[in-house]
């Protein structure tokens, strides 16, 4: 077991499996400085899961197809802001039900499409490519280290960036910031409370969204029923024990991504698949119990 | 109608800069908190509005500054009528409010605070430099220091009330409305921020100062408007009258709501607290080594500047807050340790200065209300259920008594006025079989009908069932009038003790209110009771 | 007609709108589904027809509506319990399932005679969902850990802890398929009415609503429920023992959606056999948000979804249509319910309009 862990093999499966933990992650990140709580980036991925393959599947372009991933995940989003912001309906139950929504909806879409309810496999969808970097990758190590990943795994840390810049860098970043802490502030200096959480949750949709893409276009070659499988939910896990910092969030996806990985070989170590699969959750529960003793600590 | 600051300049000072006439304006639950209310202010010159609470100078306020819409009226601005639909469109015209409670955002630097609405940007990115450029010009430019970058939580209240002046004049506001400015400051902060009114006032800026404490508008005024009841009473030189001219126009008579009561006959101490302390989440402490207690049938008024440690003890009191250093007893018991339940068995009952947070539930019926704290006993128990017929004749039979206007038992509390809902908590407490009563702004902001049925069962109380009663209130009026003895609190301890409120007035307990006096220990002594 | 029956109070004129919102929301969602009907069907009308009435066409589609129907009341009431606490705890999921595993555990074993051994393969699942929904309530209550966080977490350890249980020591390698050994005779649940397809779970359910409405408002601990679900800090407050009531009401919904597992395996299947999440404790949830999380109406909103899903199943046999269709229109209903301020203008219109006529008839008076 430890010579996996040890093994090259090993960083490809945790970056590929934290990769669209990492996504929802940042995704989670912006919902939760906006001060949304936005459980529904099960929909969103799987949506644009879906869209990416379709999209891609009849366009025969990668671009179009990413378009159109993005674009079914922003039509959950804005759903969900909507319903929340303007119509003030529970953002839990909100959630909950474009989940719903993404599950059903989405099998009812792939059987529409092709005849069948399991998956696309019949589509001929394009994924994205992995990419290996000139130079780099043929320095010992390090280049078997960073290059070789696929190209959104690359997208997904510089997400971790670009997402911490317009947090904590850009006007709206500090507006989203304003409006998340105290909304009474905001507007008695004119902010638009409502419009800005908007384009929190527009923008948040979209990174999410990535995270679909990458799930049928990368992770695996076509769309299958209910393929995110609770991802969105741990990337939120993330974002909490990451106290919505982009940086500590992107090492929770990280671990959680290694216990993923330890999970899928397992089997091959005789060791119950089931617990390996159970690993992350039990870690962030634990988690969130130090977390919290250490802030009663503090408190007191 | 385009409307530019510039017309401001044009004006000289003493000009009229803004009137609002007529101004009208009800609440969605009926309230007229606005009456036809007529109020000008000039250029240059620091305007007080004073009233009770409740007579609706923050309402004026906030239709001034976009936040309000009123039903009828209009303000001119340099003569030009002007429709003020939101406070982007009153900073827009110059008018800007720095509100009781600080719009500031915690986590943020003074810098970002400062500039949030109007950022300057560098390309996509927020341009830091220039907003902590901009904030240290401002800052010279009025002669009020700030640190730029500076994080606001840590910040003190009389810094972070800076900050917020220095926002709305960055914001480019001419007339600044100031909500009740020195409620929460100390008085060392009070005299600068006079000192910087008086400097912006030279600098031809117009302010409205809101207060209820009559010495400080009598100290910086130019001119007054008084309000009562929703209407304007009306408008003087402050240099015309005294401030018994100006409480009488507050309240339209002479006296205060007096409320008659007989000579207090004091027992046994029901309530000792002895040498408690309090520390706040912030390792400070909020009061410290506390020493009083208060006889059965005696009423204790505690007065003070908001943020003394009042709150902080009262919750203490109520179980809220857990007792860190010291003891409390009740009836010679102490409640060290207890939990709120095993308090509220000792008798203790429990008005909070926040009604709506801690004195009922919004979405729960009246007569869910009244049983929060006895629903378990037996008197509302039949075979292990609750009596549901019980809790209805009884609540409708407090209803009648405590004059609650309402649909009926099974109104929701949130459907009712705030004079109801702190009806019903008083229902409630009033009827605990209490021995000791901590009252915290029992009538802080509802009607005079709802203000007098309390005031009067609180005595009622007192001369029937001999409760103890321990009175915090900001209305110095209540105090004096509703308490047989009071304390005051400065900077979390006891600094004075009058065993007999009706031989002392406003002026004596504010210079002890503003710790420029303080009684000697074998005085403040006097309040503990063997 | 006298003028104080022309007057409603504010809440009758909520009540009405309350209900107006429910009939709209699944007014729209109908609409939608035969949208979607239409756009994989040959014959549209009729296939909708099937999704409206297929259910009523024989006895026996209604009987599969009311076996669907049992483990709703299980979950429905479950979560109405824990939701009129104002706990967002979603763990119902895993604690039905965890609840079905941990009566399979007991189920398992040969020779206890059958009463005893029904009553220990519920208590065991009843147990068992009580820890796992138990357990995200007391780190809460103890480390301010937030719920809806950890109870999502707890659904998967009970999903990956029941799998393990059940694939690993109690997997029986003669099924031919993933599954336990099979049930004890003497814990499968026995029928009633004389169908082989209703078992005695159809009662306990409705002794579990009976059981919930009683407890959360007629009984001294219900409204300690209900008044901590509706401010937290007024309990605090009035001396209600808040911590304490959390815990004990997510142990009682985590037990009762625990039987609700250990009642629909033991009632319909030989063994254990799902590979995965049930969907009941999602299911749950929409019924209470349905039903506002009062438990007396949860047989009539259970009776609804599981009108439905048996709708979908037989579209599913008769036509093309896939069943998700349930799911979409499961969503749409939920959003369109829970959005307050659905038709808010014109309930603020009809109330002020109300308050005024009030006044009027006051100053008749």
């Amino acid at each position: 077991m430890l010579d996996y862990i040890f093994s090259l093999d090993f960083v490809y499966a945790v970056i590929r499996m934290g990769t669209p933990l990492l996504f929802v992650g940042m995704a989670a990140v912006i919902g939760a400085k906006a001060d949304i709580l936005c459980i529904a980036y099960e929909g969103m991925m799987l949506f644009a899961a879906l869209g990416g393959v379709v999209g891609s599947a009849y366009s025969q372009s990668l671009f179009v197809g990413m378009i159109i991933g993005l674009l079914c995940g922003l039509v959950i989003a804005i759903i969900f802001a909507y319903f929340v912001l303007y119509l003030d309906t529970k953002p839990l139950l909100t959630g909950l039900a474009l989940n719903t929504l993404g599950t059903g909806g989405t099998v009812y879409v792939v059987y529409l499409l092709t005849g069948m309810k399991l998956d696309t496999s019949s589509l001929h969808s394009l994924r994205f490519p992995a990419v290996h970097i000139p130079i780099i990758k043929d320095i010992p190590i390090i280049g078997g280290l960073i290059s070789g990943h696929n190209l959104l795994s690359y997208i997904a840390f510089i997400m971790v960036i670009v997402v911490w810049y317009l947090v904590f860098r850009t006007r709206l970043g500090l507006r989203i910031r304003a409006v998340g802490e105290n909304p009474g502030a905001a507007a008695s200096v004119g902010i638009n409370v409502k419009r800005t959480k908007f384009l929190a949750m527009m923008i948040s949709g979209l990174i999410a969204s990535m995270g679909g893409l990458f799930m049928s276009m990368a992770y695996m070659p076509y769309f299958t029923n209910n393929m995110t499988a609770g991802r969105g939910f741990i990337g939120i896990a993330a974002q909490n024990l990451g106290r919505g910092n982009p940086f500590f969030t992107m090492i929770y996806t990280l671990i959680f991504g290694a216990a993923m990985a330890i999970g899928n070989t397992a089997q091959a170590y005789r060791l119950p698949s089931q617990f390996a699969s159970m690993m992350p959750y039990l870690i962030t529960l634990i988690g969130l119990v130090i977390i919290g003793s250490r802030n009663k600590k503090t408190k007191n | 109608m385009e409307f530019n600051k510039k017309v401001y300049d044009d004006l000289n000072i003493g000009e009229d800069i803004l009137s609002m006439e007529n101004i009208t304006k009800i609440y969605g639950n009926g309230f007229v908190a606005n009456k036809n209310v007529n109020f000008t202010i000039r250029k240059g010159e620091i305007h007080g509005l004073v009233g009770e609470n409740g007579a609706g100078k923050t309402t004026l306020m906030k239709v001034l500054f976009g936040q309000e819409i009123p039903e009828e009226g209009r303000i001119l601005l340099a003569g030009r009528e002007v429709n003020i639909s939101n406070p982007l469109i009153a900073l827009e015209y110059g008018i800007g409010m720095v509100h009781q409670h600080f719009m500031l955002i915690e986590s943020l630097s003074v810098a970002e605070n400062m500039v949030l609405g109007s950022e300057p940007v560098k390309g996509i990115a927020f341009d830091y430099d220039e907003a902590v450029h901009r904030t240290k010009e401002v800052s010279k430019k009025f002669d009020l220091d700030v640190n730029p970058k500076a994080i606001i939580r840590d910040l003190s209240v009389g810094y972070k009330q800076r900050v917020e002046i220095l926002k709305m004049l960055l914001h480019g506001a001419q007339i600044l409305l100031l909500d009740e400015p020195t409620a929460v400051l100390t008085p060392q902060e009070t005299r600068e921020l006079f000192i910087q009114l008086k400097q912006l006032r030279e600098k031809g800026y117009s302010i409205v100062f809101i207060s209820h404490k009559l010495n400080e508008v009598k100290e910086i005024c130019d001119r007054i408007t008084v309000l009562r009841g929703g209407e304007s009473v009306s408008t003087t030189d402050t240099a015309t009258v005294s401030e018994q001219d100006i409480s009488k126009m507050m309240v339209g008579r002479d006296v205060f709501l007096n409320i008659e009561k007989k000579k207090s006959n004091p027992g046994k101490p029901v309530l000792s607290v002895s040498n408690l302390s309090y520390k706040n989440k912030f390792g400070l402490y909020a009061f410290k080594d506390l020493n009083f207690t208060i006889r059965s049938g005696e009423i204790l008024g505690v007065a003070g500047v908001e943020g003394n440690g009042q709150s902080e003890l009262a919750n203490v009191l109520a179980g809220l807050e857990p007792i860190q250093d010291g003891d409390i007893k009740v009836n010679g018991r102490s409640i060290k340790g207890m939990n709120i339940r095993q308090i509220r068995e000792e008798g203790v009952a429990v008005i909070h200065e926040d009604r709506m947070t801690y004195g009922t539930s919004a979405t729960q019926s009246i007569a869910e209300n009244v049983i929060s704290d006895r629903y378990y006993k037996e008197e509302y128990k039949k075979n292990g259920f609750i009596n549901w017929e019980y809790v209805v004749s009884k609540s409708k039979e407090l209803i009648q008594n405590y004059l609650i206007k309402a649909d009926g038992y099974d109104a929701e509390i949130r459907t009712l006025s705030g004079g109801n809902i702190q009806k019903v908590v008083a229902a409630r407490e009033f009827t605990s079989k209490l021995k000791l009563l901590i009252a915290s702004q029992p009538t802080r902001g509802i009607d005079v009908g709802a203000q007098e049925l309390i005031r009067k069962k609180m005595i009622k109380l007192r001369d029937e069932e001999n409760t103890a009663t321990l009175l915090f209130s900001a209305d110095l009026s209540e105090l004096l009038n509703g308490s047989d003895g009071i304390i005051v609190m400065y900077g979390g301890k006891i600094t004075a003790y009058f065993p007999d409120a009706s031989l002392v007035n406003e002026e004596i307990l504010g210079e002890y209110m503003l710790g420029l006096k303080s009684q000697s220990s074998e005085e403040i002594g006097g309040v503990v009771h063997e | 007609m006298s003028k104080k029956e022309k007057v409603k109070t504010t809440k009758q004129i909520e009540g009405m709108f309350s209900i107006i919102r429910t009939l709209l929301a699944v007014t729209i969602a109908l609409i939608f589904a035969f949208f979607l009907i239409s756009t994989v069907s040959d014959n549209p009308i009729k296939d909708f027809s099937t999704l409206l009435i297929g259910p009523l066409a024989n006895t026996g589609r209604m009987i599969t509506v009311v076996s669907k129907m049992i483990p709703l009341l299980f979950t429905g009431v479950a979560v109405s319990l824990i939701y009129s606490a104002g706990q967002i705890n979603i763990a119902a999921e895993g604690a039905f399932f965890a609840g079905a595993v941990a009566s399979t555990v007991v189920a398992i074993i040969e020779g206890i005679p059958a009463p005893i051994h029904i009553i220990l393969s519920l208590l065991a699942g009843a147990v068992t969902g009580a820890i796992v929904m138990g357990i995200p309530a007391i780190m809460n209550v103890r480390y301010n850990v937030v719920t809806i966080v950890s109870s999502l977490m707890m659904n998967y350890v009970a999903l990956y802890g029941g799998l393990y249980i059940i694939l690993n020591p109690l997997r029986d390698p003669s099924a031919g398929f993933e599954a336990s050994f099979s049930f004890a005779k003497s814990a499968i649940l026995p029928r009633i009415l004389g169908n082989d397809r209703l078992h005695i779970g159809l009662l306990i359910g409705l002794a579990v609503v009976i059981f919930g409405s009683i407890l959360l408002y007629k009984r001294p601990f219900g409204y300690s429920i209900r008044t901590v679900g509706a401010n937290k800090r007024f309990a605090i407050y009035s001396g209600i023992p808040v911590d304490k009531t959390i815990v004990l009401t997510s142990l009682l919904s985590g037990a009762i959606a625990g039987m609700g597992g250990s009642v629909e395996t033991l009632g319909n299947y030989s063994r254990f056999v799902y590979s995965g999440f049930t969907n009941h404790g999602w299911d749950g949830i929409m019924l209470a948000v349905l039903c506002r999380n009062n438990p007396k109406t949860i047989p009539f909103a259970a009776f609804f979804l599981a009108y439905l899903k048996t709708s979908a199943d037989s579209l599913n046999l008769t036509s093309k249509i896939p069943p998700e269709i349930i799911s979409v229109i499961q969503a749409i209903i939920i959003i369109f319910i829970a959005a307050e301020k659905l038709l808010s203008k014109w309930e603020h219109k009809k109330i002020v309009a109300n308050s005024q006529k009030v006044m009027a008839v006051e100053k008749g008076d």
